[in-house]
């Protein structure tokens, strides 16, 4: 236990000291051999930290299973003492000599919260009042719970899993280890209504805070650091933006001071069946199997590929060759042969199948340009996935008729949008910390709003009516306040008291 | 409502504060109980001023007022006040109001310093039920912190004894203290500038005309020195001798209040722009924070030296309060070890379920994960340690008395690092 101070403070002092080192020390140390053989780059993820981690576990277990059985004892068990030489080491101690000492002693008890037992020996009673006992345990419950919380963060650093996906609407990310996808629908930038105290974008591109409003306007305060210089006139308020674009590290980024919410909308896709759909938002991840989705961050998306036509060969053993140019989402084109048409119905800049073997774009760029085609015949439609470099189809019914992009024009790019960050993660000695939690809630409460009170007194009839009665009592916490309130019942029985200081 | 009513509440507040702090200092030197009942009342309105000013900042912002550096301070003062009130009514000993009322408006001030900007848009990562957990209870489990600090501040005080204290040779232990905090700072100050060893600071200056007077690396070189000096003022503290007098813990307890007031007068200095730190103090609403652990030698350099300036006022009046205490009026060392202790007993189960699981568990839920060894995270296992150290050095090795004080000052100046931290560290606690 004296073991524990010392390690106590070490891990504070040390926790201090790898905090300073990872900001204090150069770049330049990097590549020295003591910051290796240290880890000083990530030193509470270090070797020696986790051996610091390790000891004070080993501290804990050793405390948890030594003076573990001792409190249990202590907590439930009673104690009776027929000796009065053995309660009078004990605080409060005091002779009394009363008329009708056990069923006096044992009101005062009651009285002072104290449950009662008695034993009778070689014409003796013994008295003992306990109240409290749990008490006991609250170290017990507080060391056992911060062992659960270390070996839970062990746990929880050996079996983790963690990995960091990004995409934009219509995306579907799927990693092997998953077995299953998780389907971007949206993701959206909610910001604040404009309001008093917030940043915003005048539009001459000039940015302040909004010192006042009423009405439908605002009047914005200019640099408000560098002087009282306002925009010298109130702006109508539909003026102004809050949703506009600073340069962090020379890059365009999303101001975030005004941002309400970052909110993803997904769905968990198995075997092709949505079987979970839902906001993912900061503070309210997804969970799904084990895996949790987080809310992390965003990202300006890039660019996304668009094209205003396709040119489209169509090529037939049997009737040769033909070319149509179609529009994405266009009217179909007939082909020359009768009875025949297609239609561009989606295009694809970047194409990839997932697991469900649905079509998705893995990039805005022009990577592995797409189309799917709608194939109309008298007999039926069908849907084909196109491409530029192979001849191949996906799906089809026999078709004799092949295709293949031949050319693309208008091709242009535009912004993309956001893309979301969402962090995956995955533990398993999440459980056993909070079982750690809830042990040292618990231990805290038992250790410092209860307290385990005792008293015990023996009665020794006397000649006549009088008994000679011996008590004293404890408490393991807040004891004045104990001994006080069991002297001032014991005032009460009256009869002759002596102190034993007296 | 209108908007400013809670600042002009917190004003009113501060103002009660302030005049209780001089009925009760009244009552320390006149000693009529009608000072001290007049001081409590004026403690009472100033907290129902206080809380009348929460709840209207709750009601004009929409969210619990706990997610600034502001509303934090604000909140452990107020904490701070009832735990007051609560030990000047459980223990009757009304000269304790003369010592935690002075930690309470120097917590005010503090809290007056800092931008009081009224944000209806909080930011999504506070949008959660644990901000009102978490923080609520990390301040109240501060606040008890704050008064067992004044508690232990006094006890060390009480048991100094300047009689006692001139009857022993002003010899080893005067010139090493004025060795370590005076020479060690400013020796090594002057050598490093003087063979051209300073870290960079380009942009720290004192005085507002031109470009001032670049004192940055000094500042650093300063508060490095400092806490070289404290640490070899610990280490070679002579033993026994001046322990009977109390001259150990009455010194320990000058340099902290030099420090602490070196801080709030450097505080004040930033606000209005005489002094400047390298790329400004965030705190002052004035740039972005840097996040460079250097920043946090440059700002204790600065409080040392303001410290250094006013130790001359601060020293006769800190003498002049240790024979105050030893006046009948002021409670037993055992008291005030006792009240002390008690404070630290209700402060760290609420700090632990506030400021580490309630925190962890909202980790949990914004981050995904327990815990991420960021700097405020780090700061906070740091103080808990600490005061579990306390606790068990108390409960089982008997630590009491003068070194369980000095403990519980030093634990204090431990929630200050951590709840500054942020400020030099960076990390996921930025925004706050």
């Amino acid at each position: 236990m004296r073991f524990a101070v010392w390690i106590l403070v070490l891990t504070a002092v040390l926790s201090l000291s790898a905090l300073l080192s990872g900001e204090l020390l150069p770049p330049a140390m990097a590549d020295r051999a003591v910051f290796k053989l240290f880890e000083l780059g990530d030193p509470f993820r270090s070797w020696w930290f986790r051996l610091l981690l390790g000891v004070l576990a080993i501290s804990l277990f050793i405390c948890v299973t030594q003076r573990g059985p001792r409190l249990v004892r202590q907590a439930f068990s009673r104690t009776f003492l027929f000796d009065p030489q053995s309660i009078a080491v004990y605080g409060g101690y005091r002779r009394i000599i009363t008329e009708n000492g056990e069923e006096a002693v044992t009101a005062a008890f009651h009285r002072s919260g104290l449950k009662v037992q008695r034993r009778e020996a070689e014409g003796r009673v013994a008295l003992s009042g306990t109240a409290g006992g749990l008490s006991r345990l609250g170290p017990l419950f507080n060391h056992t719970g911060m062992l659960l919380l270390i070996l839970g963060g062990l746990a929880a650093g050996i079996t983790g899993y963690s990995a960091r996906i990004t995409g934009s609407a219509g995306d579907t990310v799927a990693l092997p280890e998953w077995g299953f996808e998780l389907r971007i629908d949206d993701f959206n930038i909610v910001y604040y209504p404009i309001s008093l105290n917030q940043w915003v974008e005048l539009p001459d591109g000039r940015r302040g805070k909004v010192a006042d409003i009423s009405g439908d306007s605002a009047l914005v305060e200019l640099a408000p650091h560098q002087g009282i210089e306002t925009a010298g006139s109130r702006l109508p308020t539909r003026s102004l933006r809050n949703d506009f674009l600073i340069r962090e590290e020379g890059r365009p980024t999303p101001f975030q001071g005004n941002v309400r919410s970052y909110v993803t909308r997904a769905a968990v896709i198995v075997d092709g069946r949505e079987v979970v759909k839902r906001d993912i938002t900061v503070n309210h991840p997804l969970r799904y199997r084990g895996y949790r989705f987080y809310q992390t961050s965003f990202e300006l998306g890039g660019i996304v590929t668009e094209v205003d036509s396709i040119t489209v060969n169509c090529l037939s053993d049997e009737l040769g060759k033909a070319t149509v140019t179609l529009a994405p989402g266009g009217p179909p084109a007939a082909l020359p042969w009768g009875g025949c048409s297609v239609a561009a119905l989606r295009f694809l800049p970047d194409f990839r199948l997932d697991r469900g073997l649905q079509a998705f774009s893995a990039s805005g760029e022009l990577r592995n340009p797409a189309v799917c085609l709608k194939i109309i015949r008298d007999e039926g439609a069908e849907e084909r996935w196109v491409f530029t470099q192979a001849l191949e189809h996906t799906g089809g019914n026999g078709l004799p008729l092949q295709f293949l992009i031949f050319d693309l024009t208008g091709i242009r790019t535009a912004p993309a949008g956001y893309r979301t960050v969402l962090d995956v993660k995955r533990e398993k000695g999440r459980w056993i910390i909070w079982c750690g939690f809830i042990l040292m809630t618990i231990g805290l409460a038992l250790i410092f709003s209860t307290s385990h009170r005792q008293a015990w007194a023996v009665v020794m009839k006397g000649s006549g009516s009088r008994d000679e009665v011996h008590l004293a009592g404890r408490s393991n916490r807040d004891a004045q306040r104990f001994q006080q309130s069991l002297s001032l019942q014991l005032s009460a029985i009256g009869g002759q008291q002596s102190k034993a200081d007296s | 409502m209108k908007p400013g009513l809670d600042v002009n509440l917190f004003y009113l507040a501060f103002a009660a504060y302030l005049i209780g702090f001089l009925v009760f200092s009244l009552y320390a030197s006149l000693k009529a109980g009608f000072w001290h009942r007049l001081g409590s009342g004026v403690m009472i309105a100033g907290s129902l001023l206080h809380s009348a000013a929460f709840v209207t900042r709750w009601i004009l912002s929409g969210h619990i007022p706990l997610s600034n550096m502001y509303d934090y301070l604000s909140a452990m003062s107020l904490m701070a006040v009832l735990t007051l009130l609560f030990v000047y009514y459980r223990y009757r000993r009304p000269v304790i109001g003369s010592f935690i009322s002075p930690v309470v408006l120097m917590l005010m001030v503090a809290a007056a310093l800092l931008p009081k900007e009224l944000d209806r848009s909080l930011m999504p990562a506070l949008q959660s039920v644990w901000l009102n957990i978490h923080v609520s209870l990390a301040a109240l489990g501060a606040g008890c912190f704050l008064v067992a600090f004044a508690i232990s501040s006094i006890y060390l005080l009480r048991r100094y004894n300047p009689d006692e204290a001139k009857n022993v040779p002003k010899s080893k232990a005067v010139r090493l203290t004025i060795a370590c905090l005076a020479g060690i700072p400013v020796g090594l100050a002057v050598i490093a500038s003087v063979i051209g060893l300073t870290p960079p600071s380009p942009e720290s200056r004192i005085g507002q005309f031109g470009d001032g007077f670049n004192a940055g690396s000094i500042f650093i070189l300063l508060g490095i020195g400092f806490i070289l000096g404290i640490i070899l003022l610990t280490l070679l503290w002579p033993r026994g001798g001046r322990t009977q007098s109390g001259f150990g813990g009455w010194m320990f307890i000058a340099v902290t209040a030099a420090f602490l007031s070196g801080g709030l007068v450097e505080e004040g200095l930033l606000r209005t722009g005489w002094l400047i730190l390298t790329h400004s103090f965030p705190a002052m609403g004035a740039g972005q924070p840097v996040k460079s652990a250097w920043l946090i030698f440059e700002f204790f350099g600065a409080a040392y030296l303001v410290g250094l300036l006013l130790s001359p006022v601060l020293l006769p009046l800190l003498a002049r309060a240790g024979r105050a205490s030893s006046d009948r009026l002021t409670p037993s060392l055992d008291l005030l070890d006792e009240i002390s202790y008690k404070a630290v007993s209700l402060g760290y189960p609420l700090y632990t379920v506030g400021a580490l699981f309630a925190g962890a568990i909202w980790a949990e839920q914004a981050w995904g994960s327990f815990w991420s060894w960021d700097p405020k995270e780090v700061g906070a296992l740091i103080v808990w340690l600490f005061y579990s150290g306390y606790l068990h050095a108390r409960y089982q090795r008997g630590w009491k008395g003068a070194r369980a004080a000095m403990l519980v000052v030093a634990g204090f100046l431990m929630v200050l690092l951590s709840f500054f931290g942020n400020y030099f560290f960076g990390g996921l606690h930025t925004y706050i």
